[in-house]
């Protein structure tokens, strides 16, 4: 027992080593334990009773940690939306999420938007040509061996390419989906037409998962966007009327092949796992 | 008592600046009262070194929260168990989490049946009457007065870190709050 000039008394050693193998009696230990918050020499007493050992291996894994990249934006808004790290960080690799994808499309809906004001014909043409096909871009962008730098190291990833695939889509749509909703407004039309689209888009990003699983995912898109944009140039014909795609019968045949595709990519997504490996 | 030759504020200080050797300086002196305090709180020896490894992650990445009064030690114990805490709601091991801190007379005689005088001083000094009463709730009552009154938990953290209601942190608390102060006005004349 010592006296120091500010805290009176220490704990002797008899004392701190029974705190420390937990023999002391709930008084004893809540004195101890407060008295440790202003006490260093006390704390140090402890220091030397405790098994270094266990420490040491925590101490190496907060360096571990602390020196460890920082989350970049994209991964922590996925994990403040419940993604695990892991999954946060594959959504954050996916190519679409990068600037430059985001500010192509951007400047494309720009222009379509720009071209509707201008209450030129080809302006509602141009949207709906562009708008459906923007998640499609998405779904395209979102896995795949010519656009993904983690390609391989996803191929030999025990991780599941119909999770990678439906995570990587629903985010770069959830980023893509409000900026072509911006341009929605300006079309031409009743205001219900504005909402629309969102129906063809659906049908065609379904059928560019599920032909995502006989050929490649790009091909897919680059197929279902060319039928997509021929059919709307051949409804608007000369005259511009491009709304007529949205008509009110032809929209449920939009829904049927949306849940019907669905069902083919959801029955055959085993295959996605060959993607890459056999062509 | 030797001087330590860097004050815990002035390492608390020189984390913003990226500095490991601080957080070093910090873990060297604190992670061993800290880990040994959280096995009071919690009896699984890796949910207690996840917290305290998640209490030196965020000591050093919050270390501007730190207002620069009272002890740094104290600001981190208030970290370590609020970290410890949320490693047992996300492991939810419930039957294992709580050591119920039960007198230990029967274990350890020489300790428990004749506190010695570096006890009683120290009892003296921080409790007087009240470490006697304390020693006199039920184990149940006894945690929750620790866990807020002691460790200094809001009524849902001490909860959290005993796996009980709310509610029955509180009634416990409102109940052990009675019985002290009965003792204690018993006991004193």
């Amino acid at each position: 027992m010592t006296i120091s000039p500010e805290r009176g008394w220490h704990a002797d050693d008899a004392l701190l080593a029974a705190y420390v193998a937990g023999r002391t009696r709930p008084p004893v230990t809540a004195s101890v334990e407060m008295h440790l918050l202003g006490c260093a020499t006390c704390r140090a007493g402890i220091a030397a009773l405790v098994d270094a050992d266990p420490l040491r291996g925590v101490w190496d894994r907060v360096v571990d940690e602390v020196q460890s990249p920082q989350p970049g934006p994209v991964e922590r808004v996925a994990a403040h939306v419940g993604l695990s790290g892991r999954d946060a960080l594959l959504v954050a690799a996916a190519p679409a999420v990068r600037g430059a994808w985001l500010l192509g499309l951007l400047v494309c809906l720009l222009f379509s938007i720009l071209a509707a004001t201008q209450g030129a014909p080809q302006g509602s043409t141009l949207f709906l040509v562009v708008a459906p096909l923007v998640p499609v871009a998405a779904v395209a962008f979102a896995y795949g061996q010519d656009v993904d730098p983690l390609w391989e190291t996803t191929l030999a990833a025990p991780y599941s390419p119909l999770r990678l695939v439906l995570l990587r889509s629903v985010s770069v749509v959830a980023v893509a989906l409000p900026l072509a909703l911006v341009a929605a407004p300006v079309l031409p039309g009743p205001p219900w037409v504005a909402g629309a689209w969102l129906l063809p888009a659906a049908a065609c990003c379904a059928l560019t998962l599920a032909l995502s699983t006989w050929v490649d995912v790009g091909r897919a898109a680059l197929g279902v966007g060319g039928v997509w944009a021929s059919a709307v140039v051949a409804v608007a014909g000369p005259l511009g009327r491009a709304v007529q795609v949205l008509d009110a019968p032809v929209l449920p045949a939009y829904l049927i092949l949306a849940v019907a595709a669905s069902a083919v990519f959801w029955l055959r997504c085993d295959r996605l796992s060959l993607l890459g490996r056999t062509s | 008592m030797e001087a330590p030759e860097t004050t815990d504020a002035e390492l608390v200080r020189a984390l913003s600046g990226g500095d490991l050797g601080a957080l070093r300086a910090l873990y060297d002196r604190h992670a061993p009262w800290l880990s040994v305090r959280l096995r009071r709180r919690c009896s699984d020896p890796d949910v207690v070194a996840d917290a305290l490894q998640d209490c030196f992650v965020a000591v050093w990445k919050e270390s501007g929260r730190w207002r620069g009064e009272g002890e740094v030690a104290a600001w981190i114990w208030g970290i370590a168990v609020r970290r410890l805490i949320s490693r047992l709601r996300a492991g939810e091991r419930g039957a294992a989490r709580l050591v119920v801190r039960r007198p230990v007379e029967a274990a350890t005689p020489a300790v428990a049946a004749e506190p010695s005088a570096e006890e009683l001083v120290l009892l003296g000094i921080e409790y007087g009457g009240l470490g006697d009463a304390l020693d006199r709730l039920s184990p149940e009552m006894r945690a929750v007065v620790e866990a807020t009154v002691l460790d200094g938990l809001t009524s849902k953290e001490a909860a959290q870190l005993l796996g009980i209601p709310q509610n029955t942190v509180k009634t416990r608390l409102h109940r052990a709050k009675a019985q002290l102060r009965q003792d204690l006005a018993g006991g004193v004349t």
